[in-house]
C-alpha cells in the first residue's frame, strides 16, 4: 500500500511537470508583445524595455520556463501584470480559501441529498419517483450553471425576498448564519450539477447490488429489509459513489468558473476569467497550476479511498 | 447492434439506398417512441436544427435592427419575446443566434468524432507502442479540467468561432478516441476480423468496413453526448464574455448582458436562457434515448 502511495505521488509530480509545460507553452502563444499589451499603446520605448527586463520577458523561453517553475516550487509565484504589480501568491491563496469555503458548503448540501435520492430511486425502481428523479437529473445535469444559477436568483431568491438572500455572494464571516446566507445559492447551483450525476450513479450501484445472490441469502435467512439494505447493500453500492464525490472536489475547487461569475463570488474561477481577459500571464499560470494540482490530488484520494473501503482491491 | 436479424437485413439490402435509409429512420423513431421522453428530446433537437437553418429567414427583424420607439417593450404579438433597452427584437435575436449555438458545437463535434474515430480505430486495432504513446498523451491532456483548458486556450488564440471550434476539438477528440479505442479492443480478436485479415483485406477496409459498424452504437451515443457538452461549453464561454464577439447575437452573452437589466426587462433574460435550457435538455434526452436503443452502457 505505502509503495503504491509513493508511486502515485511520483506520478502526481510527473503530471504536474507535464501540465506545467503545456500551460507554459500555451501562454507563450499569446499574440503580440505582452509588454505593449499591458502598458498600453502610449508607453515609451524605455518603459517597455524596463517592463520586459523586470518580468524577464527578454530571456530565451527555456530560461523563462526554468525560472518560472523554480520560482513556483519555492513559493515565489511572481507578480501580477496589473497595476501596482501585487504579488500573485497571496492573491491566489486568498481566492483558493474562498473556493474551498464554497466547495465545503456544496458538499454538505449535495452529498446527502443526492445519495438519498439515488437510493430511493433504486429501491422503488420504475416508480413515479424513480422516473421523476431520472428526468430531472437528465435535464438538470446538462444545463449550463448560469441558467440554473440565474433561475435560482431570479425565481427563488427574489420570490422569497423576505429571506433577504443576497443576489451576489461575498465571503462569509465566521458565523453559521452568514455562511448559509452567503453561500446557499451558489452551492445549490453547484448541487444541481452534482445531483444528477451522483444520484444516477448511486441508483445504478444499488440496483446492481440488489441483484446479487448475497442479498437473496440475507433476505431468506430472515433479516429485516432495513438491515439488508443498510448493513449489506449500501456498504457495497456506495463505493463508486464515494469515488465520484472525491473526484468532484477537484471540480468544486477549480471548476466553478461560471457559478462564481454568476454570483460575483471572489473564488479561484472568477480570478481566472479576469486573468484571461487581462492577459495576466503569471497569474493565469499560477491559477491553472493550483487547479490542476487539486484535480490530480482529488484523483489520487478517490483511488486510495476506493482501495481502503474495498479491501478486495489490491493496489500494487 | 444485435437488433438486426440476418433475414431482415438481406431483404433490405435488395432495396434501393433511399428506401433503406427511410426504413432505418422509421425504425429509429419507432424505437424512440417506446420511451416518449426520448422522442420529445429528439423532436426538440430537430426543431432547433431547423431554426438554425431557417431562423434568420423567418425572423421579422435583423439581430441588430434598432427599432425606433420600441425600446424595452414587454412580450406582445408584435414582439413575441419583447425588446431590449436599445429596441432590438429579442425574438429575432434568439432566432439569429440559433445558428451559432448549433453550428459551432455541431461542426466541432463532427470534427472531434471524425478524428477521434480514425485515431481510436487505428490505435485500438494496431496496439503496440503507438497505442501506448497516444494513450499516454491523451491521458495527460485529459488530466486538465475542460473549462480551464478552454479558458487558457481562448485567452491565447482569442475568442472567435474558429477558436472555439479548435478548443472543443482539442478537448473532445481525446475522449472520443478513448471510447472508440476501448470499443475496438473488445472486438479486435473476433472471428470476423481474423477472417478479413486472412482474406488479405486492406487496413482501411478492416477498420472502416469490419470494425466501424460494430462500434457504431458507442460512436453514436458518444457523438450525441459530445454535442451536448459542446453546446454547454459554447454557451458558458459566451456567458463569460469569451465566446463569439458582438455584434452577433450569442445566447450565452445575451443572458450575461441581460442580468444588469433584469429589474426593468426580465424577458431579455428569460428567452435566451430558456432557449439554451430547451436545447441542452433536448440533446441530453436524445442521447439517453440512443443509449436505450443501442443498450449501450458507456460512461454517463
Amino acid at each position: 500500500m505505502s509503495r503504491y502511495i509513493i508511486r502515485r505521488l511520483l506520478l502526481l509530480a510527473v503530471t504536474m511537470l507535464v501540465t506545467s509545460l503545456i500551460i507554459f507553452g500555451l501562454t507563450q502563444v499569446i499574440p503580440g508583445d505582452v509588454a505593449q499589451l499591458i502598458l498600453g499603446r502610449e508607453a515609451g520605448e524605455q518603459a517597455l524595455a524596463d517592463f520586459r527586463a523586470e518580468f524577464g520577458l527578454d530571456d530565451p523561453l527555456p530560461v523563462q520556463y526554468v525560472n518560472w517553475l523554480g520560482g513556483f516550487v519555492t513559493g515565489d509565484w511572481g507578480r501580477s501584470f496589473t497595476s501596482g504589480n501585487p504579488a500573485v501568491r497571496p492573491l491566489v491563496m486568498e481566492r483558493l480559501g474562498n473556493s474551498m469555503r464554497l466547495a465545503t458548503m456544496t458538499l454538505i448540501i449535495s452529498v446527502p441529498v443526492s445519495i438519498l435520492l439515488g437510493v430511493l430511486a433504486a429501491l422503488w425502481e420504475d416508480s413515479w419517483l424513480d422516473n421523476l428523479i431520472s428526468v430531472l437529473s437528465l435535464s438538470v445535469v446538462g444545463l449550463p450553471e448560469f441558467v440554473t444559477g440565474l433561475l435560482l436568483i431570479n425565481g427563488i431568491a427574489l420570490g422569497i425576498k423576505s429571506l433577504g438572500l443576497p443576489a451576489t455572494s461575498s465571503v462569509p464571516d465566521g458565523t453559521l448564519e452568514d455562511w448559509i446566507r452567503q453561500l446557499i445559492l451558489p452551492s445549490l447551483t453547484a448541487t444541481f450539477v452534482l445531483l444528477g450525476y451522483i444520484a444516477r450513479l448511486t441508483r445504478a450501484g444499488v440496483l446492481d447490488e440488489l441483484k446479487k445472490p448475497y442479498v437473496r441469502t440475507a433476505t431468506l435467512k430472515g433479516l429485516p429489509y432495513r438491515a439488508v439494505i443498510f448493513k449489506h447493500v449500501l456498504r457495497n453500492a456506495l463505493l463508486p459513489t464515494i469515488t465520484v464525490i472525491a473526484l468532484s472536489v477537484g471540480w468544486l475547487i477549480g471548476g466553478l468558473v461560471v457559478i462564481e461569475n454568476v454570483y460575483n463570488y471572489p473564488g479561484l474561477g472568477a480570478l481566472m476569467v479576469d486573468a484571461v481577459k487581462q492577459k495576466n500571464l503569471l497569474m493565469l499560470q499560477a491559477i491553472v497550476m493550483v487547479t490542476i494540482f487539486f484535480f490530480a490530488l482529488a484523483n489520487l484520494v478517490a483511488d486510495l479511498l476506493y482501495a481502503v473501503l474495498n479491501p478486495r482491491i489490491r493496489l500494487e | 447492434m444485435s437488433t438486426l436479424r440476418p433475414g431482415v437485413e438481406s431483404k433490405r439490402a435488395s432495396r434501393p439506398f433511399y428506401a433503406r435509409a427511410l426504413l432505418a429512420v422509421v425504425s429509429f423513431f419507432r424505437q424512440l417512441a417506446r420511451h416518449p421522453v426520448s422522442l420529445v428530446g429528439t423532436l426538440l433537437v430537430i426543431a432547433f436544427v431547423l431554426l438554425a437553418l431557417f431562423g434568420p429567414n423567418i425572423a421579422p427583424h435583423r439581430f441588430d435592427d434598432l427599432i425606433r420607439g420600441a425600446a424595452r417593450q414587454s412580450p406582445s404579438l408584435e414582439f413575441p419575446f419583447g425588446t431590449d433597452r436599445l429596441g432590438r427584437d429579442i425574438f429575432s435575436r434568439v432566432l439569429w443566434g440559433a445558428r451559432e449555438i448549433i453550428a459551432i458545437p455541431g461542426i466541432a463535434t463532427a470534427i472531434s468524432v471524425f478524428l477521434g474515430t480514425c485515431v481510436g480505430l487505428f490505435v485500438g486495432y494496431n496496439g503496440g507502442w503507438i497505442d501506448e504513446l497516444i494513450s499516454r498523451a491523451l491521458d495527460s491532456l485529459l488530466s486538465i479540467p475542460a473549462l480551464v483548458l478552454a479558458l487558457v486556450m481562448l485567452g491565447t488564440i482569442g475568442p472567435s468561432p474558429v477558436g472555439i471550434i479548435i478548443v472543443i476539438v482539442l478537448l473532445y477528440m481525446p475522449i472520443v478516441t478513448r471510447v472508440i479505442r476501448s470499443a475496438t479492443l473488445n472486438i479486435r480478436t473476433s472471428g470476423f476480423i481474423e477472417a478479413a485479415k486472412l482474406r488479405g483485406e486492406s487496413l482501411p477496409y478492416i477498420l472502416f468496413r469490419e470494425i466501424l459498424p460494430s462500434v457504431l452504437p458507442a460512436l453514436t451515443v458518444e457523438a450525441a453526448l459530445r454535442f451536448s457538452y459542446a453546446i454547454f461549453l459554447t454557451a458558458s464561454l459566451g456567458f463569460l464574455g469569451l465566446g463569439v464577439q458582438p455584434p452577433s447575437p450569442d445566447w450565452g452573452r445575451m443572458v450575461s448582458e441581460a442580468r444588469a437589466n433584469y429589474a426593468r426587462t426580465p424577458w431579455e433574460l428569460w428567452f435566451p436562457a430558456g432557449a439554451i435550457a430547451l436545447l441542452v435538455i433536448g440533446v441530453n434526452l436524445m442521447a439517453d434515448g440512443l443509449r436505450r436503443i443501442f443498450r449501450y452502457e458507456g460512461q454517463v
